[in-house]
């Protein structure tokens, strides 16, 4: 399963790839093989054409549907989606709480929605990453596919004059540098995937939001991908963020004023169908600050995963959550 | 100068609030005055000027500063442009100043787009309206009221005013520290960026020290 | 001259905060407006932001109806956040500023910080 899991996954999205830039170039033809035909009518404008059309973009949407759906289903992991399927709303956290839940009642903090709108599979929620490592993978997957399209039917267009002893120098020359762009991003899209096919997304899960300094939570970490690990942590992180912002001068500074391993795990091998859970109880500090946004300062709370892995390059993945001040705290003598 | 309040208990001289434009007053090295540069845009008589004059300096040295204070001296409305300014809105606000004033003062004037530039120029002209601008180069069409520099004087006299409460051997005690020699070492004509520097000497040198105390 | 009095250093998260403000040798016929605010303010290397939570302007009849030979009244609660805070980038902290507008165009102002909760420092 391993194996020919990595294997038949990047196999699967080559060949729809290979699918979508067949239907892209098979329509080019067509068309332009319609337009520019002068002296005969190949094909009957109503009948022929728009089957033979029909045919050919059936190719460009099944390539293409075939090709998101391979990659999404490597980006976001099946128990995810079936939980979403079963539940069919967001859960409510475990175990009750007296927090607030509505920014009005506690100003300046991020509203907790955001960090509550995925629920887990076996806890209350899924952390939203921070990184979008899916989304720039799915950024760049859009513009490659769209750029090839383009180029595929320039290549047509091309080919089609070449054939008629009109050689297009000028679109050749165009078409070179955009060849080479074609092939670069195509080549970049596959390497990130295979890197995440590789590493495999990691999802935090937690029993409770937002967290109270003092008490203490549950969190689960899963790794999933194929590799073998050399080390993982887990972090609970706190950092102050100031932007000044005058006419150009736009400077921001982070800094790291808490950090805290909740949870590491030593040297192990992943594999498909068998990822590495982690699970550790963690608790906030009791005089901790609480998560804070305004315009320009902020003070951020997130569970921080640092992997390293054999062949691989380390990574971090940070997972933002919300931290709240105490419901009721006592009276202090005299402030610090 | 802008009163200066300190609402936070322990406040750290070199939190960004006390060296805004406007915070610190222009230090001008020779004859110069603001009221000499100020008489530029009141010509004598009834003839009405049309100048374009633009402060020139890198970031951090004093543009904003000197505009804004010659804003206040002259009464007229100064026209702030962020870099998250949106152009159109940005020009929209001005167009609709600078009929209200007989100044069109801008600050950050390479924000608006080249057409907005031009548009501005042309405007300005048929309603015979001078403008003043700040500027890191020269921009076209204008000519250069001040060139804004950095040098061991205006470093004193910034210092001299962000820490004028406090103990004078603060500021000696700043000013020979490594941590002020590698900023302006490594910061040259920006000033401000040396101040954000120091916002964490102080933190760490004389907050810890009072803290420990 | 305004003075500030009834004010505790530190409050409670959620608790009312009361306190009250008098003038002093200022004629009473040239106050134009009277500003009372309770707010909490950003410091550090960032630009400042500025939250205001309760604020009360005094103008015109509402102003002639004052008899300021007794000090005015505020009270409200406050809200669970921000509390007052001491990191290494940023300060956030609290105050009540009272600002009087006088015919000449002059402005005096007044203010006090205390705390929000226990002061907390970078965790």
């Amino acid at each position: 399963m391993s194996g020919w899991w990595f294997i038949g996954s990047l196999g699967e999205a080559l060949f729809f790839a290979a699918v979508f830039l067949i239907g892209v170039f098979l329509s080019a033809i067509l068309i332009s093989w319609q337009l520019m035909s002068q002296s005969t009518q190949p094909l009957k404008i109503w009948n022929g054409f728009w089957l033979f059309l029909g045919v050919c973009l059936s190719f460009a949407v099944i390539g293409i549907v075939g090709f998101w759906y391979r990659v999404l289903k490597v980006v976001t992991s099946d128990e995810h989606r079936e939980v979403i399927a079963q539940r069919g709303i967001i859960p409510e956290p475990l175990s009750g709480t007296q927090i607030p839940k509505r920014t009005a009642l506690a100003p300046s903090i991020p509203d907790v929605k955001r960090f509550t709108d995925s629920p887990g599979a076996r806890l209350a929620y899924r952390l939203p990453s921070q990184i979008p490592e899916n989304g720039a993978l799915v950024a760049l997957g859009i513009f490659a596919m769209a750029w090839n399209a383009m180029i595929a039917v320039f290549v047509v267009l091309a080919a089609e004059n070449y054939f008629r002893d009109q050689t297009p120098w000028q679109l050749l020359l165009l078409l070179l540098p955009g060849i080479y762009v074609a092939i670069r991003s195509a080549r970049l899209f596959f390497r990130s995937f295979i890197q995440i096919l590789g590493i495999g997304s990691t999802t935090v899960e937690i029993e409770e939001l937002p967290l109270v300094p003092g008490r203490e939570y549950h969190l689960e970490v899963v790794q999933y991908g194929r590799l073998v690990i050399k080390k993982i942590a887990v972090r609970l992180e706190c950092q102050e963020e100031s932007t000044y912002h005058f006419g150009t001068d736009l400077r921001t500074e982070r800094q790291t004023v808490f950090s805290q391993e909740i949870a590491s795990h030593g040297r192990d091998r992943i594999d498909w169908g068998y990822p590495l859970r982690l699970e550790c109880r963690f608790c906030v500090p009791e005089d901790a600050m609480h998560s804070f946004q305004s315009k320009h300062n902020a003070i951020h709370w997130k569970i921080v995963v640092d992997g390293e892995a054999n062949r691989w390059p380390s990574y971090s993945r940070s997972f933002p959550v919300l931290v709240y001040p105490q419901p009721k705290s006592s009276r202090p003598t005299a402030a610090s | 100068m802008t009163e200066r309040f300190a609402p936070v208990p322990n406040s750290n001289p070199f939190s960004c609030r006390y060296f805004e434009p406007g915070m610190i007053p222009f230090l001008f090295h020779d004859e110069h005055c603001l009221e000499t540069l100020a008489d530029r845009f009141r010509p004598p008589g009834n003839q009405k000027s049309v100048g374009r004059w633009a402060i020139v300096g890198p970031h951090g040295s004093g543009k904003s500063t000197l505009l804004t204070q010659l804003s206040q001296r002259l009464n007229c409305h100064l026209n702030v442009l962020h870099s998250s300014t949106q152009k159109l809105v940005g020009l929209r606000t001005i167009l609709r100043k600078i009929n209200q004033s007989d100044l069109c003062f801008i600050d950050g004037y390479e924000q608006l787009p080249r057409w907005a530039q031009l548009w501005l120029l042309a405007y300005t002209q048929i309603k015979r309206v001078p403008m003043c601008v700040t500027a890191h180069r020269l921009p076209w069409a204008f000519e250069s009221l001040w060139q804004t520099r950095i040098d061991h004087q205006v470093e004193h006299h910034v210092l001299d005013c962000l820490l004028r409460d406090l103990d004078p051997s603060l500021k000696s005690a700043l000013i020979e520290s490594q941590a002020w020699k590698i900023s302006r070492e490594k910061q040259r004509e920006n000033l401000r960026e040396s101040l954000f520097d120091m916002y964490d000497w102080w933190r760490d040198t004389v907050d810890e020290y009072s803290r420990a105390r | 001259m305004i003075r500030l009095s009834g004010l505790q250093p530190t409050y409670m998260p959620g608790e009312n905060i009361d306190f009250e403000y008098r003038v002093a040798n200022v004629d009473r016929g040239s106050i134009v407006a009277v500003e009372c605010s309770v707010c909490w303010l950003t410091e550090g290397k960032g630009t400042e932001d500025l939250g205001v939570h309760f604020f009360q302007r005094l103008a015109g009849d509402s102003l002639a109806a004052i008899d300021w030979t007794i000090a005015q009244r505020i009270s409200c609660p406050l809200p669970i956040s921000p509390l007052s805070y001491e990191g290494k980038l940023l300060k956030i902290s609290w105050c009540v500023r009272v600002r009087f507008f006088l015919n000449d165009g002059t402005e005096l102002m007044a203010q006090q910080p205390f705390y929000v909760g226990t002061l907390t420092r970078e965790v």
